[in-house]
């Protein structure tokens, strides 16, 4: 294994608690290179302008969902989650595209152990489409902490008749040229899959809006029949029984 | 036994409403839900809510329109209910901006409803 000089490895930490800033430059500052991030906003810029070698994430931070790691697609560094209210077990943060976790309050020791552990992992494969599921039980069976079966059924029906119809109107919005009606309807569908644990669905939907943002939209085209298709096959998922006893 | 609180939904998504209404009737609490924000000034106007879950992104009038309205309200109770703002857009505001525009919190889409629920107690002060 590459052996690497620990202070040349520079973490970003999105964090807005100043005390756990501080808590982190105090112990982490003394090995590793740091930068932190106090909002999603500045994550994206520091993403850019500093290529940290890692980045450790509260998951409070700007309401921000466990999910949001996934929304930069060319991530290849470790990401490593924090929370002080809530516990992610290995198989949830793998799932999330996390590296690791760390609960707070974690002693100096146990973080030291687990952002080395992070540093010796093979580089986090690139997220595509096909390594994702169609319906992302971990995050279905979140919801059936709060839901029956037979609702969680219901939703993903009516989240497929929704999908349809917005996929229709925003290929209205691409015939108009109207670029904020296009933004908005894959707005809705990313919100709504991303909510649902439709990921791949999740995934085309970002990618799109991602390319309508940087006025790409002609590209977006190639998505649509994607998206169909993976909008059947969650359809066709569905029919399966029992697929929601998990 | 208290009386159930009373949410009121502002969201155009019917997925979003029917998963969040689970939820919320869950933890016992009542909801109404509106598709947009004229309607969620409509449904302000004749009852009483303790909390407003508010999508930032919904047709005829936005979320951020819609708080500015109630906050500038000459309704002194309706003025100051607590306003969660609900948004997927990653890069658009952090939650500072979000308290300035008049939101007591914000909450990330996609939805995680630990997380949702944790925020309506914690607004609510349960």
């Amino acid at each position: 294994m590459q052996n690497r000089k620990k202070s040349a490895n520079k973490i970003l930490i999105i964090e807005d608690v100043m005390l756990h800033q501080k808590i982190f430059q105090n112990l982490l500052g003394k090995f590793y290179t740091l930068k932190i991030a106090n909002s999603l906003a500045e994550t994206s810029e520091f993403l850019i302008s500093d290529s940290p070698d890692m980045m450790i994430m509260d998951l409070h931070i700007d309401g921000y969902d466990g999910r949001s790691c996934l929304e930069y697609p060319n991530l290849t560094i470790p990401v490593l989650a924090t929370s002080s209210t809530i516990t992610l077990r290995p198989d949830q943060y793998k799932e999330l595209g996390f590296s690791g976790f760390i609960k707070k309050p974690a002693s100096a020791k146990e973080i030291l152990k687990i952002v080395a552990e992070a540093f010796e992992m093979p580089p986090q494969q690139l997220l595509s489409k096909e390594n994702l599921p169609i319906i992302n039980l971990g995050i279905v069976k979140d919801l059936l902490k709060y839901n029956s079966s037979e609702k969680i059924m219901e939703v993903f029906q009516t989240f497929i008749h929704e999908a349809r119809t917005i996929l229709s109107e925003a290929k209205e919005a691409l015939i108009e040229h109207n670029q904020q009606k296009f933004a908005d309807k894959l707005h809705t569908l990313k919100g709504n899959s991303g909510t649902l644990g439709a990921d791949r669905i999740h995934h085309l939907a970002s990618s799109a809006q991602e390319l309508a943002r940087n006025h790409r939209l002609n590209e977006t085209k190639d998505l649509f029949p994607e998206l169909e298709r993976e909008i059947q096959a969650l359809e066709i998922t569905l029919i399966t029984p029992q697929i929601f006893e998990i | 036994m208290s009386h159930p609180k009373k949410i009121l939904v502002g969201e155009d998504s019917s997925v979003i409403i029917n998963l969040t209404r689970n939820v919320l009737a869950f933890e016992n609490y009542e909801i109404q839900a509106a598709k947009n924000g004229k309607q969620v000034l409509e449904l302000l106007e004749k009852g009483d809510f303790d909390l407003i879950l508010m999508d930032i992104s919904m047709p005829v009038m936005d979320g951020i329109e819609c708080t500015k309205q109630i906050r500038n309200s000459d309704d002194e109770v309706k003025s100051k209910i607590p306003i969660i703002a609900v948004s997927g857009n990653l890069k658009n505001f952090t939650k500072e901006e979000y308290r300035t525009m008049g939101f007591n919190d914000f909450l990330q889409k996609p939805l995680n409803y630990d997380i949702l629920l944790a925020t309506v107690k914690n607004t609510l002060k349960e």
